[in-house]
């Protein structure tokens, strides 16, 4: 996401320091667009339209808007919110999301894509049925975002709230 | 390159096994689930035959010193530092991390592979770890201080997010649906004519449990004790992995992968090749069913595992470049 393309409207809420980090954040976790308003100033970035329609791809996308996002699903396939191994969903709603949460899982031919939290929040609502048949578009979950995040575009390392309700071994 | 942090005993480098070793009296050794191993070298992109951990006992710790891929497979899941990752799941650390696995309920074995393999020696065909004391790291048991270093490159540029295969029983099925005990095809062979009626009905009848002496050499199983018709002086003959015998006693064992070159017992069958994987991953107390298989049959199971295994390492190669 080159500089040019964001604009920025605020009332002295962000630097020009602070916005190239947010700017390569947002780039490097491939989000089109980010809007945060809160009192005092309004902020507003946009990728350009050549880069933002480069950014589809087996991992999942979040369109962050006014403090809301929707995941999708990024690949074709069958969704899968909970491992097949898992007694409960990866995510419910009400739950924290962090960078890197895997929120579920598409299920494309032999292999199992994961479905990646991009941003901190918490989980609104799930969008798609368990087994549903989805495309690159489809909405799978809906998430509150979390404007207080430091870095809320950390996409090198996993962070997940907790763990997968797996049965673990007892020894 | 990993160092181990901590770890229980018994956890040790595994390949495939070889049988160049026969010749010397040792069996052939190599990872008891052998499709975890498979799966799990076919999502990094390794070699069949390339080395991994297999994991017995839970948890351990492993520091990760550079960057790196791996994947875990089989009775087992693994944070990343504090990131859960799911089962069967293949991923990229970035180095100056702790990745810990944990045992799951469901099996007994997890298998860590890494892109490239582990390099360890080869010894007698094999980088397996041996119970002669050979073999793998320094031909014992993993230890804390060790360090686990990779075989070949590894490509942690592509893919950022993982990636990982649906566990076999939900993609093969199970081998005895509608029954909780788990279901083993079984070969018949050898002595198992020689069996009396009543033996021959309850060896197919019977929920054997798996006994709490058993190992990586061999699974004895607790049921109703089994007759022959007649006794008979027998010579030793080789043993493979699934050789199904019949003690003096009366009572069964299924030789695994650290079997002896050659035994003596009676051999009633063999667990087929296809299946061996579902009795890796059986713990002590489980039920298990034999099921009788022909040969036809048991060729069939095995086309049908090589053809999923294919499957995951022709899908995973372009996921894993991103």
């Amino acid at each position: 996401m080159p500089e040019s393309a964001a604009s920025a409207v605020s009332d002295k809420g962000f630097d020009a320091r602070q916005l190239r980090q947010l700017v390569r954040w947002l780039s490097a976790a491939r989000i089109d667009s980010f809007e945060l308003e809160t009192t005092g100033y309004r902020l507003r970035i946009v990728a350009a339209p050549d880069l933002a329609a480069s950014h589809a791809s087996a991992a999942a996308t979040v369109t962050p808007a006014c403090g809301r996002a929707v995941v999708r699903a990024g690949a074709r396939g069958q969704f899968l919110p909970r491992h097949p191994l898992a007694d409960a969903d990866f995510v419910q709603p009400g739950d924290t999301v962090r960078p890197g949460a895997v929120l579920g899982l598409i299920r494309q031919k032999v292999l199992l894509l994961p479905v990646i939290a991009r941003c901190r929040g918490h989980l609104l609502e799930r969008l798609a049925e368990p087994g549903a048949p989805v495309t690159p578009q489809t909405a799978l979950f809906r998430l509150a975002l979390d404007p207080q995040a430091a870095s809320p575009f950390d996409v090198n390392r996993f962070d997940l709230v907790r763990s997968p309700p797996f049965k673990e071994q007892a020894i | 390159m990993m160092a181990v942090l901590e770890t229980p005993p018994f956890n040790t480098v595994q390949d495939p096994g070889s049988d160049l070793a026969r010749g010397y009296g040792f069996g052939p050794a190599g990872a008891m689930d052998p499709l975890a191993l498979r799966i799990g070298n076919a999502l990094l992109g390794n070699p069949d035959t390339a080395a991994a951990l297999e994991l017995q006992m839970f948890p351990i710790r492993l520091r990760l010193l550079a960057p790196c891929r791996f994947a875990i497979t089989g009775s087992a899941r693994a944070e990343l530092d504090d990131a859960a990752l799911p089962p069967w799941w293949q991923t990229r650390g970035l180095g100056d991390q702790t990745l810990t696995v944990h045992g799951l309920a469901n099996g007994a074995r997890g298998y860590l592979a890494v892109q490239g393999g582990i390099d360890v020696p080869e010894v007698l065909g094999s980088r397996s770890t041996r119970p002669a004391g050979f073999g793998g790291l320094n031909g014992r048991a993993l230890q804390p201080g060790d360090v686990i270093r990779a075989g070949g490159p590894t490509f942690v540029a592509g893919n950022e997010t993982g990636f990982g295969v649906p566990p076999p029983e939900s993609v093969l099925g199970s081998a005895s649906p509608g029954h909780d005990a788990v279901g083993l095809r079984l070969l018949p062979s050898a002595e198992f004519d020689s069996l009396d009626a009543a033996s021959r009905r309850r060896l197919w009848d019977t929920d054997w449990r798996l006994d709490a002496k058993s190992n990586r050499q061999g699974f004895r199983l607790a049921g109703p004790p089994l007759q022959r018709q007649r006794a008979v002086e027998m010579r030793s003959y080789p043993l493979i992995p699934g050789a199904l015998q019949l003690t003096s006693a009366g009572s069964l064992i299924v030789q695994m992968s650290d079997t002896n070159a050659a035994g003596g017992y009676p051999l009633l069958g063999a667990v087929i090749g296809a299946d061996l994987w579902r009795l890796a991953q059986c713990r002590p107390g489980r039920a298990i069913r034999f099921r009788p298989c022909h040969y036809h049959q048991a060729v069939a199971a095995q086309r049908r595992l090589e053809a999923w295994i294919e499957a995951v390492r022709r899908a995973a190669l372009p996921a894993l470049a991103g």
